[in-house]
């Protein structure tokens, strides 16, 4: 089998397998058909693009469910037992342990990070349903305060509540985390010193997490899976070409992504903030993965993409006279 | 994405009673698989055959369960229809590796077993009994005498008195099962092991079916059919009780018995060690030997995958028929033509206005040989002149034969010039569809030639069409649904709706037999002992086809399979041909090889068809390579695979040009050349 064979055989599978039928024909052939030889030869250009989808990594639905129930589970129910039995001589009392952290579960809220429209509140749904939480634990960041915003009447609206926690589906940058954090946690926190609020991302880029983290607003600033320089596809530590076959180059492959990633986003021909990701989930594709996977009609009216991006449009609508 | 691949189950043993129904195909014609099974025959049959052959699916569709299936409410009508009663099971179902060590012996061991085994038989036929025959009413008194009488086959103190119904006769076998499973399982904690045997070897296994023509006259003519499958699973000893039945057997009750090539550890008995003679204790049925050898084997493998279509795909299940004559048109190709002219309409295109691949090589190789010393030199006027003599533009499947036919000539010595001149006549003429010797060439080689040309030009091999995967899979059903589930599962990747609109393409066709062909090897080497070691010896028997068929002067053509004089070669070899003839890597040609040059009969094998797109190797067999044997022992016998290159190299020298075969430079070849000197 030619290399090229090895790569389809392994994007069949994946496609069959994980990635919910996507990137199969004719997506396929349209985003192969993007490589036309501007980067080099176009049989090398389509076989380091095949590789590059052959390590793609993509979370789909059921995958995502299951990712969020660890959101909650890991991030949030474990480090409170932990708590509770430190705090109670190390405590096996399961009856005891369950009523304490159901106590402090009564007193938290969980928000989504961002606009409502956002996939960190789309979330939210999947969240609840997955962990079996009622609705109730559930608010919009509105109704964390009561009276004018950042006036002197200004008052915590649940003051039994001593716990907040925003999630999100993914941190890449950490900029959407570090507005929240100069936004509503440190109003939060200017009211009331002692409320815990946490932000919990299912994935997270290292360096991002890092940048909220170091905003040190949020008590805690976790991520189910957190990305480490590895996941940087031309990075220096780059996992994607410890055994890269014969005829596939990081050099090669990077000079691609920057070729066509110029023409389809040249301010960020790698992603949004270098990221150089590998990564798509079944509601999104973040801009911090390589744009020639995801760019489409609104980057570039002939590009195809193979895992495609929805993208958050900022203006303001007017109604048509 | 189409989640709904009619062939993704494949093994008999995932399927439900439904589906072992829904599925069922026989061979058309008389003498099907029932026929060859003979379920009420009272001879007692090894059901032998590869991974795949369908082994699971006969047994259990000759189950009891089966039977309820079609009986639609008519139980005891059915059975009487019927004739037999098929009682099912599953070695693995025993978990009979836990009847051994522990500390205990043995004797204690097989004891323990021969008594567990005899019950769960008898617990499963009862349980169908219970189903076959009303309780209640007036049949309350002969229940009660025929339980009355199984519980007479049991001796010692432990039995209950006052079992009157056959369902309190299976709860009272299913308690000393119970107390056996607690004892066996409790033996590496308790270090003992405690159990009463209550009843002699085989009484009950043949007991009870003479008791149920005593008591209940409706199953007078009604055999008991024991189905016992996967046979490989249990140990020598347990083999031995099993073949002990077997020999034993009387009365109205049979065994057919299901296990893999490899699965039959012994055939003696607990009769001093004696083996059951085949012919007069027992009939062997090589299942997927028996296919491969059965002419209706197409039309039966095109109808069990016409019902997987039709049933699970189409939801139509009463149209297998008219689905199974619509598949061979569901698959794309190319339209048939004597020079194979669609397949090769590429060369056309792709080198148009440069050399063909084989033309460029054999202008390579002349100009190379003319200056060697003491070989004549060779123009390049010359070498024009071969080649304009060999061209047919138009059919590059006959150039490709002019190349083989001068190769040919080369190696034994001919004026090329002369040669050329005659090749370019004598192919004139096989247009013109005269016979004589190129048209047989053609006959015989095209194929080769053609996988050399799509080999040349840097194409895969194109292995396509239904028969074609019905013919690779060698008898084995699975195989055939293995290929067909990877081509479904492209053809969806590929945009194609497979068995539905338009056809499945040349692409997904070949991708999926491909990976088909992987997971043969792969499976077959994962589950052999030394699997690594025979993949290996595999891999350097391909390796032996392919040098031979892509080489310049193929001596056989379709060549797959090898002969050889076993009796000289090492233990060692023989035991990894005997492993990969087990492990169906391996195919034994029935009627063998008569040797050239003596009377002598040698084995020989082919390579299973399902491996031969792995190395670009023929599905169909045609010639076979006598091997001798230094190079069987230098692929099969790991002790002297370092040797193998050696003689690969050796044995293909005299196949390819300049033709300097076996360790000699061949004098006076300068006088191809002389006429132009």
């Amino acid at each position: 089998m030619s290399t090229r064979d090895v790569f389809l055989a392994k994007i069949e599978r994946l496609n069959r397998k994980v990635w919910e039928g996507r990137a199969g024909e004719p997506t396929l052939g349209s985003w192969l058909a993007n490589f036309t030889g501007k980067a080099g030869q176009k049989e090398k250009e389509q076989l380091h693009a095949l590789y590059l989808l052959s390590q793609f990594m993509y979370f789909g639905n059921r995958q995502m469910r299951e990712l969020v129930r660890a959101l909650y589970r890991d991030l949030f129910r474990y480090p409170i037992i932990e708590a509770v039995r430190r705090s109670n001589g190390d405590t096996t009392d399961v009856a005891f342990i369950q009523q304490r952290f159901e106590e402090k579960l009564g007193r938290a809220r969980f928000l989504g990070v961002g606009n409502p429209s956002e996939s960190g509140c789309h979330l939210l749904y999947y969240y609840r349903q997955m962990n079996s939480l009622p609705k109730d634990f559930f608010i919009h960041g509105h109704q964390i305060f009561r009276g004018r915003r950042r006036s002197r009447k200004t008052r915590l609206r649940l003051p039994e509540v001593d716990h907040y926690v925003f999630i999100d589906d993914f941190c890449g940058s950490g900029e959407t985390g570090e507005d929240c954090a100069n936004t509503i946690v440190a109003d939060i926190k200017s009211l009331n010193k002692k409320v815990r609020v946490d932000y919990h991302s299912i994935f997270g880029c290292k360096h991002g997490l890092d940048r909220v983290r170091r905003r040190g607003l949020f008590d805690s600033v976790e991520a189910v899976v957190e990305l480490d320089e590895s996941f940087r596809c031309f990075g220096r530590k780059s996992r994607y070409f410890i055994s890269a076959p014969r005829g596939v180059t990081k050099r090669d492959a990077r000079n691609l992504c920057e070729t066509y990633g110029k023409s389809v986003l040249p301010h960020a021909p790698l992603g949004f903030d270098d990221c150089q990701l590998l990564l798509a989930f079944h509601h999104n594709t973040p801009d911090n993965t390589l744009p020639i996977f995801w760019a489409g009609e609104s980057e570039s009216p002939t590009w195809h993409p193979i895992f495609s991006r929805y993208q958050k449009l900022y203006f303001s609508w007017k109604p048509q006279p | 994405m189409n989640a709904m691949n009619p062939f993704n189950l494949t093994k008999a043993n995932d399927f439900s009673d439904a589906q072992i129904q829904e599925f069922w195909v026989d061979i058309p014609g008389g003498g099907g698989l029932l026929g060859m099974l003979k379920p009420t025959s009272p001879m007692p049959m090894l059901v032998l055959g590869g991974k795949g052959s369908g082994k699971t699916h006969l047994l259990r569709y000759c189950s009891f369960e089966l039977q309820k299936l079609k009986a639609k409410g008519a139980l005891a009508a059915q059975i009487r229809q019927d004739g037999f009663i098929g009682v099912f099971m599953r070695c693995e179902g025993l978990n009979a590796n836990r009847f051994s060590g522990k500390g205990q012996t043995d004797a204690l061991w097989n004891s323990i077993f021969e008594y567990y085994m005899d019950l769960s038989l008898a617990d499963l036929l009862l349980s169908h009994v219970a189903e076959i025959v009303p309780s209640g009413g007036s049949a309350a008194r002969s229940h009660a005498a025929f339980c009355a009488a199984v519980v007479g086959i049991f001796t010692g103190g432990a039995v209950p008195s006052g079992i009157v119904t056959i369902d309190a006769l299976v709860s009272f076998l299913r308690n000393l099962r119970s107390s056996i499973d607690v004892e066996v399982n409790n033996c590496a904690i308790k270090k003992s092991v405690s159990v009463s045997i209550l009843c002699t070897r085989g009484r009950l296994v043949f007991g009870i079916p003479e008791l149920l023509r005593v008591h209940f006259p409706a199953l007078k003519n009604v055999i008991v059919v024991y189905l016992i499958d996967e046979l490989e699973n249990f140990s020598l000893d347990q083999q031995k009780y099993i073949f002990t039945l077997l020999r034993e057997r009387r009365g109205p009750a049979s065994f057919k018995i299901g296990a893999r090539l490899y699965g039959i550890k012994t055939y003696s008995t607990l009769s001093g060690d004696e083996e059951i003679k085949e012919g007069s204790e027992y009939e062997r049925l090589p299942l997927d030997e028996l296919l491969r050898g059965n002419k209706k084997y197409p039309e039966f493998a095109g109808k069990l995958v016409a019902a997987r279509v039709a049933n699970i795909l189409l939801s139509r299940p009463g149209e297998v028929d008219k689905v199974a004559s619509a598949l061979p048109a569901m698959f794309g190709g190319y339209p048939t033509s004597r020079f194979c002219s669609g397949q090769v309409a590429f060369v056309a295109t792709k080198y148009k206005g440069r050399e063909r691949p084989y033309f460029s090589k054999l202008r390579k190789v002349l100009a190379e040989a003319g200056r060697k010393p003491g070989r004549g030199a060779l123009k390049g006027a010359d070498i024009d002149f071969i080649i304009e003599a060999l061209r047919v533009s138009d059919e590059p499947l006959l150039e490709k034969t002019n190349v083989y036919l001068l190769y040919r000539a080369w190696s034994e010595r001919d004026d090329l010039l002369s040669a050329a001149q005659q090749i370019q006549a004598d192919c004139s003429a096989f247009r013109g569809r005269a016979k004589g010797a190129y048209a047989e060439v053609y006959s015989h080689f095209s194929g080769d030639l053609l996988a050399q040309l799509l080999r040349e030009a840097g194409r895969g091999q194109e292995y396509l069409g239904l028969e074609s995967f019905i013919h690779m899979s060698m008898g084995m059903p699975r195989n055939l649904l293995i290929i067909l589930k990877h081509v479904y599962n492209w053809a969806v990747f590929n945009g194609e709706s497979p068995f539905q609109t338009g056809v499945i393409s040349v692409d997904s066709q070949q991708r999926g037999v491909i990976q088909a062909a992987e997971w043969f090897l792969r499976d077959a080497g994962a589950r052999a002992s030394d699997g690594a070691i025979l993949e290996e010896a595999v891999r350097r028997l391909a390796q032996l086809f392919r040098e031979v068929r892509f080489s310049d002067k193929p001596t056989e053509c379709s060549l797959c399979s090898f002969s050889a004089d076993l009796s000289q070669i090492s233990q060692q070899a023989k035991r990894f041909v005997a492993l990969a003839e087990n492990y169906s890597l391996l195919i034994r040609v029935v009627e063998g090889q008569a040797d050239r040059n003596s009377m002598r009969v040698d084995g020989k094998f082919q390579l299973n068809s399902m491996l031969a797109p792995l190395w670009d190797l023929p599905i169909y067999r045609r010639g076979a390579i006598p091997l001798d044997a230094d190079l069987v022992n230098a692929i099969f016998d790991p002790d002297s695979a370092a040797q193998f290159a050696a003689r690969l190299k050796n044995r293909v020298a005299g196949m390819k040009a300049p033709f300097r075969s076996v360790g000699r430079v061949t004098a006076g070849q300068s006088e191809l050349f002389s006429k132009h000197d």
